[in-house]
């Protein structure tokens, strides 16, 4: 029919005088889709929630909006099994420990330890001068704990106790630690899951301290790096079964397809070594400017009336 | 191809297009009233002249600007540690547990307690007040929704108790001479600033309930006893964890300092220090369930000196009842306690 249609409209056409101001007869129209570039996953934008952070810090829980595993921008889904679940407001943690670099440590206080829904360990309320904030609290962290943050490297290793933050340099070999900065200055961001824990192993030239992280990989990072030391709180996180379905629901996971088989003795058991010991530097990245070109016209040699965006 | 079918169809857009198109054009009454206020020689302004203000920038620019914060302790809002910062800050301290000895409990009879029952029965189910009741929650089951229930509102119950509760107390107590002195004045605001460690501080509290007295050597009236509410849903941390308990005796603390504190300025002056008579102001905290009495002594309005020093005497926090709701459509109140009423009657006493 739409053939029909076509080489009707183009007899009718070859008929009139292309200068007579007539109206067109549309032919018909050709739903094209739209190309639209979708953003990758894993590289360290959550398609899980948006949060309203505020420009200046606060301990007030920020209000989240749910993705469901959609693109904010383009709108189209990109990871599967995300949506539904329990809101939970999002509580703001100070990434940064900051103390002072000469002198006693600042003392901080912590008010109460709270159960957070947007993330697996708890988060501990902590008063230090007269402000507020919030940590990652670690396994036995209770309410009234004094704890201390400096960033002073002296060249006896200190004595820290649970929920301290100091640098990688000033910590002894074999203490515990979490939430550890990867760039100096840069806020804690290596080991943030409930339970885990990285180990000072050695030092290593150039002031750098050799931590292994919970995934046993070996990471040699600057010594002037903060952590916290300690284990993150909700240890039996990772053996708490999340018990049925619908809790899994409640979770803001989707429904999985059940294709998804462990693996078993018979695939075999690889032994690898393993990967050596990775120095963290912050790279220069260069120029990351991209250019965008534009077409004026369309690719194929459509006519433009046919175009039906 | 014919139009006609397709624009048959129900579409709202487009009939609001058309609703628009016909009424949208307004003819404008003359109702004569700017000849009226021409007459009379009142200035007339355009409307959009007035309102159309372009929005006052929040910063240095502002006229009301300084650069020095003020550190405000509003009724919605309670100190993070509680009683124990509220004592640091109102330089305070509590010399014994319990009231002040001159607040004497009475046994009172059953049948002034049979009234309290049908008070306390009267505020929290029969009042005729149908409003929406804040969300209930159960962090056993976080994702099962109850069903939205509709009845009296805290405030209500807590305003309700109290003015009844008060109204017994007035035409039961005997006491014809301290009755005629008394009054009730609901829905005072009290606001004390002042300096501490160079910080500047506020404190804006109400006394939705204050009970004032004539005081006889100076033939005046004064705050005599305030009641606050206390209200979950208003009442909040910045950090919206639940309010403690600690928390709740601080918040009368700081009530009852700012009724003092005031009330002092008023009488003294405003450079007054040290009290040339302390002032003494009788807290009453509730919810509509729980009652936290306390007994505060302004003696001194110096709070960085720790020479002369305020008292505080308090209760801890005691239930009315245990219960109190509709069981299979009959009311009922449960485990009712005397003790709350007997307070209430010793500070109405209490000269």
């Amino acid at each position: 029919m739409s053939c029909l249609t076509r080489s009707f409209q183009t007899l009718v056409l070859s008929t009139i005088p292309v200068n007579i101001s007539s109206p067109k007869i549309l032919g018909t129209v050709r739903y094209m889709a739209k190309y639209v570039e979708k953003p990758e996953i894993g590289r360290g934008k959550s398609f899980r929630r948006i949060v309203h952070f505020p420009e200046e810090y606060t301990v007030k829980p920020l209000g989240v909006t749910n993705l469901a595993g959609r693109d904010p921008n383009s709108g189209r889904v990109v990871v599967k099994g995300i949506g539904g679940g329990i809101k939970h407001k999002y509580h703001w943690i100070e990434w940064k420990r900051e103390g002072p670099s000469e002198g006693a440590p600042q003392i901080e206080r912590v008010m109460k330890v709270i159960k957070d829904g947007c993330r697996t360990a708890f988060v501990a309320l902590v008063a230090y001068n007269d402000k507020l904030k919030y940590i990652l609290a670690t396994e036995n962290m209770k309410a009234g704990d004094i704890i201390r943050t400096s960033s002073y490297i002296p060249r006896i290793p200190v004595r820290p106790n649970e929920g301290d933050a100091y640098p990688l340099g000033a910590l002894p070999i074999g203490t515990q630690v979490n939430c550890i900065e990867k760039y100096p200055g840069f806020g804690g961001t290596l080991v943030h899951a409930a339970g885990t824990y990285a180990t000072i192993l050695r030092k290593a030239p150039d002031d750098h301290i050799v931590v292994m992280m919970p995934s046993k990989r070996e990471f040699s990072l600057p010594a002037i790096c903060m952590c916290t030391v300690g284990r993150i709180s909700n240890v039996e996180h990772s053996s708490t079964p999340i018990g049925s379905a619908q809790r899994n629901r409640e979770l803001g996971n989707r429904p999985r397809s059940g294709l998804w088989q462990r693996k078993k003795g018979i695939h075999g058991r690889k032994i690898r070594r393993p990967p050596p010991v990775q120095t963290i530097a912050r790279k220069d990245k260069g120029n990351t400017e991209i250019v965008t070109f534009s077409c004026d016209r369309p690719l194929i040699p459509t006519k433009f009336h046919q175009f039906h965006y | 191809m014919k139009r006609t079918p397709v624009l048959l169809r129900q579409h709202i857009g487009r009939y609001a297009v058309a609703h628009w198109r016909v009424q949208g054009k307004k003819k404008i009454i003359e109702t004569g009233a700017e000849q009226i206020l021409k007459k009379k020689n009142i200035p007339i302004y355009e409307a959009t002249d007035l309102v159309r203000h372009p929005p006052v920038a929040f910063d240095e620019t502002h006229p009301d600007w300084h650069d020095k914060p003020i550190l405000s302790c509003k009724d919605d809002n309670v100190l993070l540690e509680g009683l124990s910062q509220a004592k640091i800050l109102t330089n305070t301290v509590e010399l014994k547990e319990g009231l002040p000895d001159s607040i004497a409990l009475k046994d009172i009879p059953k049948q002034i307690n049979n009234r309290v029952q049908n008070i306390i029965l009267g505020s929290w189910l029969f009042d005729a007040e149908q409003k929406k009741l804040p969300i209930v929650k159960d962090p056993e089951r976080p994702a099962w929704n109850f069903p939205r229930t509709y009845g009296v509102t805290r405030n209500r119950v807590c305003k309700l108790l109290t003015a009844r509760l008060l109204q017994l107390i007035e035409t039961t107590c005997g006491r014809n001479d301290l009755v005629s002195d008394r009054y009730l004045i609901n829905d005072l605001l009290f606001s004390y600033p002042f300096e501490r460690q160079s910080d500047l501080i506020q404190f804006q509290l109400s006394g939705d309930t204050v009970v004032t007295t004539i005081n006889s050597s100076v033939k005046k009236s004064h705050p005599h006893t305030i009641f606050t509410r206390f209200n979950r849903e208003e009442v909040k941390n910045l950090y919206e964890e639940e309010v403690t308990v600690p928390q709740i005796y601080g918040r009368s603390l700081l009530k009852a300092f700012t009724v003092c504190a005031s009330y002092a300025k008023n009488q003294y002056g405003d450079e007054v220090k040290l009290l040339p008579k302390p002032v003494t102001v009788q807290a009453v905290q509730t919810d509509g369930c729980f009652f936290h009495f306390g007994v505060f002594q302004l003696n001194t309005l110096d709070l960085e000196n720790g020479d002369v020093k305020n008292v505080w005497y308090q209760t801890p926090l005691l239930n009315l009842f245990e219960r109190c709701c509709y069981d299979l459509g009959r009311p009922t109140l449960e485990g009712y306690n005397s003790e709350v009423v007997k307070h209430l009657y010793a500070f109405y006493h209490s000269v």
